[in-house]
């Protein structure tokens, strides 16, 4: 599995590269004009692959018996990292998964949205990490 | 009405019909509607000019949008060209707010328009931020303008100079037959008439602007202007006359009491004239008061008053030589006495006898010849004698011809000191007051003039300055007396004088008035007849684009109407509510939607006139606030004027995209998107499917891609292609059976992203059958399409293996067999 192996970060440097046209992955995204779908679903990929980890290491029972948004809803309960950084990461989610399907009126997101969203999800997964590392402890197994 | 006739020879035709004009008032019309002049000269029943206004170099044939090509404008860095079909049909530009494509509709506004001011004065935002951020240099703007049956367009340029101002742009226009400029080419004032722009601005003016605003706006287009510029001549001719013959009829009383209140005998007679105030100023005894006023100022009834009137008056103007004239003369006399003293009388008799007796012997020489001397007898009267007798002749005749002269002059002197002396006339009186006494005594000692001359120069320049003081003081004295007597009189007669030559202008002036007031209450009635006339097919065309726009509104409009004039001018719109009529107030009920789409209604015929040279125009985001039916509704709209007309629409979202494919109408879809650094990338937007594929296909194909990130990112957009072909199945089906938009759009939001529910609705009509999807699609298509549409699902996540070309292909299979 493919997919699997690559980290969060990676989604996000390639989200980046693609957002700012620059290489020429960002010329032929900016120039086919599919950059804006694109970086939506590498950030959202993203944002997934680092709740995963999240719970992977505070709780690898919820990796390994849910969906993507349970995993994501879970994050409110009161062993994870905050009421706050949920809520911050049910936005992002939802706002990228608004980005990466088909809705007859929306059209895709404007560049300046998706820098926001980079951005969000770069610092959410900063967040996560460091909460995973302090307050998961008495969970690891 | 499609056809614009000339307004004045509309005019002149209903003036022809209209038999109980009289030609006088018909003549006043007409010259009004041309100009200040010829009004002028038809008051005064002069031939008029009649110049019919020539409209300015006729707009150019039909004109279509070729392209605007834009950098470093607004929200577009480097340079971008949108090209459109240069023909009628609809092209929608697509783009999130934030994409650059009002861009392209506000660069297309302003290089036509060229009206940076009011661009300027819009916003601050605008003022700072018109300029792109990332690419501000070069800055420039081209549009190119198709003319029907015109093989070169017409390229319209502005750019601007590195850190210029907005309103520093350099325009260019080119290709348009050598014109150089929009004036040039006749399309200045159409621009402004027509303003094929309509922007949310523009639209937001029915509910923000003021009434006259939107009946100024309305007003242009009907080509009524002359009509308010000859309302405005007619007004600016009779103010005037008002105004004076107010003034000639208030007169009449101040004129009256000032008249009364004077202590002079006319004023007493011509004061009651003026006593009451007459219907008509001429009935007044005109004839009476010239004849007082006719009177001469001396000829005064009242002997007593008469004789010192007549005093004062002979003082006031006494007949004085100058004391310097005077002066010289007595000079002269004394001149001419020394002058006579030279040739003494006595020696003057003796050198008259010499001479006489010189010619005798001269005479007695000549006839006898020399010889001894007849007087002395001891002497010799011979040759040399004779030229010696014959000079001193001559010497003596010219010293006596000399004396001769002086005693002449002398008298000649005397006489004319004399003559003064004896012409100043004194009166022998005068009224109380006037200083006459010293005067009369100064007089009396000059005239008492010694006989030699001698003394009679000495005398006049020793008594003539006493004479010309006192003089001085009687005059004074007796114009003092005078201007008493008479101030009152002498001032009102002027004014009086005045007066009369007003009143006698009344009845021309009242005949002008009658003719001028006639002239504009029947342009009034004709302007509004023809103005409601010219109006009625924008009304119309208004009423059935609201009757497609309002869908389920309850709000009915009719047709709107022009009323009232200068400050109270309006747009009256009858509107009603459940079919209940509410006036104007109910504009006040509708709802943004709702204005919003009135403010198309209004101004959609508007840009679109038949008399418009301009065939296209560009509406930028008409969508806002609005439902999903108006969006249908509008929708329709454009596609009915987009049969005649080039009509170009920038929207934020694909609602009026989607109604246009749902509605099967042919539009030419364009996508703007704008990444970093404002790089602006327009293509055609294909049917959603279509474009996701052709991404997905991209995606797979691309070397640029990594591999690890090609998965999900190919697979993400054969979902969202799975997705919106399902979508489109359910809005078949649901519009088929009847559902409101609203109910549509609900369901599908309501299937909140899952391709799953999508299915079932799409297959089954029904959200809840998700479970039958796999087996649906298994059955129906083959065991390729259920493995599609689980790659779709799950590859999203990251989850796919599998080669992605033939996902792609799969993908696009399985969208055909569905629609």
């Amino acid at each position: 599995m493919t997919g699997q192996q690559v980290t969060p970060e990676r989604w996000l440097t390639v989200a980046d590269r693609m957002l700012s046209g620059s290489g020429g992955l960002g010329a032929a995204a900016v120039a086919g004009g599919w950059w804006p779908r694109a970086c939506a679903c590498l950030i959202r990929l993203a944002l997934e692959a680092g709740i995963e980890a999240y719970w992977q290491r505070v709780n690898p029972a919820v990796v390994a018996c849910t969906r993507g948004r349970t995993r994501l809803l879970l994050l409110r309960a009161r062993n994870g990292p905050g009421l706050a950084v949920a809520r911050r990461a049910a936005y992002a989610w939802a706002t990228l998964s608004q980005a990466t399907h088909h809705r007859g009126y929306e059209t895709v997101p404007a560049a300046t949205e998706l820098r926001h969203l980079h951005t969000e999800v770069t610092s959410l997964l900063d967040t996560l990490q460091r909460c995973g590392v302090g307050l998961s402890s008495p969970y690891r197994r | 009405m499609t056809k614009e006739q000339p307004l004045v020879e509309l005019i002149f035709d209903r003036l022809n019909d209209d038999h109980d004009v009289p030609s006088e008032t018909a003549e006043v019309i007409l010259a009004a509607l041309s100009s200040d002049d010829d009004l002028a000269a038809a008051l005064d029943g002069q031939t008029t000019e009649l110049a019919t206004q020539q409209a300015a170099a006729g707009p150019p044939a039909h004109l279509y949008l070729d392209s605007v090509t834009v950098a470093g404008f607004r929200g577009i860095g480097p340079e971008r060209k949108l090209a459109i079909e240069p023909g009628p049909g609809l092209t929608l530009v697509v783009g999130r707010n934030g994409s650059g494509k009002s861009s392209f509709a506000e660069a297309i506004e302003l290089t036509l328009t060229g009206d940076s001011a009011r661009w300027a004065a819009r916003t601050s935002v605008w003022r700072t931020g018109w300029r792109n951020l990332h690419a501000p240099h070069p800055c420039a703007i081209t549009v190119e303008l198709r003319v029907d049956g015109q093989a070169t367009p017409i390229r319209v340029r502005r750019s601007w100079p590195d850190g210029g101002d907005l309103a520093d742009a350099q325009a260019t226009v080119t290709g348009g037959d050598g014109a150089d400029s929009l004036e040039r080419l006749g399309l200045a004032r159409p621009l402004e008439l027509y303003r094929p722009f309509l922007s949310a601005a523009e639209l937001g003016k029915l509910v923000n602007g003021t009434p006259s605003e939107l009946f100024d706006a309305l007003y242009a287009i009907l080509g009524l202007e002359s009509l308010i510029a000859a309302d405005r001549r007619l007004r600016e001719a009779i103010r005037p006359l008002e105004t004076s013959i107010k003034e000639t009829r208030e007169r009449r009383g101040t004129l009256h009491a000032e008249l009364d209140g004077i202590d002079d005998e006319r004023a007493k007679r011509a004061a009651p004239v003026l006593a009451e105030p007459q219907p008509k100023l001429d009935q007044f005894d005109l004839d009476q008061l010239d004849a007082i006023l006719a009177e001469p100022l001396d000829a005064v009834a009242d002997a007593d008053v008469d004789v010192d009137v007549a005093r004062c008056r002979q003082l006031a103007q006494l007949p004085l030589p100058q004391p310097e004239s005077v002066a010289a003369l007595a000079e002269q006399l004394v001149a001419a006495c020394a002058e006579v003293r030279r040739y003494d009388e006595s020696r003057s008799q003796a050198s008259m006898r010499t001479a006489e007796l010189l010619r005798l012997s001269l005479e007695h020489h000549a006839e006898q010849g020399d010889g001894p001397c007849p007087v002395c007898t001891v002497g010799v009267l011979d040759q040399a004698w004779r030229e010696r007798g014959t000079a001193a002749l001559n010497e003596l005749r010219v010293s006596t011809l000399n004396a001769k002269r002086a005693t002449e002059k002398r008298a000649e002197l005397a006489q004319r000191v004399r003559a003064l002396i004896g012409g100043i006339d004194v009166p022998e009186a005068a009224p109380d007051g006037v200083p006459l006494t010293e005067l009369q005594a100064a007089v009396a000692a000059l005239r008492a003039v010694p006989s030699a001359p001698d003394e009679l120069a000495a005398h006049l320049a020793a008594h003539y300055p006493a004479v010309a003081r006192a003089a001085e003081v009687a005059r004074t004295g007796a114009e003092e007396w005078l201007r008493q007597r008479d101030s009152g009189w002498q001032q009102a007669a002027d004014e009086l004088r005045a007066w009369l030559t007003a009143v006698r202008e009344l009845p021309d002036q009242q005949r002008d008035l009658a003719i001028l007031k006639a002239a504009r209450k029947w342009l009034s009635k004709a302007g509004d007849e023809i103005r409601n006339a010219r109006l009625a097919p924008f009304a119309e065309h208004a009423q059935q684009i609201w009757q497609q726009l309002r869908q389920e509104s309850n709000v009915d409009l009719g047709g709107m109407t022009l009323t009232g004039s200068h400050t109270r001018r309006k747009v009256v719109f009858p509107v009603s509510v459940d079919g209940a009529d509410s006036g104007t107030v109910a504009l006040g009920v509708m709802s943004q939607g709702e204005m919003h789409a009135l403010g198309l209604a209004t101004f959609l015929p508007r840009g679109c006139a038949a008399e418009s040279p301009f065939r296209f125009i560009v509406i930028d985001d008409p969508v806002q606030s609005m439902d999903p039916s108006k969006v249908d509704g509008l929708a329709r709209v454009l596609a009915e004027l987009a049969r005649e007309r080039q009509v170009i629409v920038f929207t934020h979202d694909s609602r009026l995209p989607e109604a246009a494919r749902r509605l099967e109408i042919d539009a030419d879809v364009r996508e703007v998107l704008r990444a970093e650094e404002s790089v602006v990338t327009l293509r055609p937007s294909l049917d959603p499917v279509r474009r996701y594929l052709d991404d997905a296909w991209a995606v797979a194909k691309s070397t640029e891609v990594p591999e690890d990130v090609r998965g999900p990112v190919v697979a993400e957009l054969c979902r969202c292609a799975l997705e919106a072909a399902s979508q489109r199945i359910i809005w078949r089906t649901q519009v088929g059976r009847g559902v409101p938009h609203a109910e549509i759009e609900a369901a599908i939001g309501a299937a909140s992203r899952r391709l799953t529910t999508f299915f079932a609705l799409a297959f089954f009509d029904d959200a809840d059958r998700g479970g039958e999807v796999l087996g649906r699609l298994k059955n129906r298509y083959g065991g390729w399409a259920a493995d599609a549409y689980q790659a779709c699902r799950k590859g999203v996540h990251g989850a796919y293996v599998g080669a992605l070309p033939a996902l792609v292909n799969d993908t696009r299979r399985l969208t055909e067999k569905l629609t």
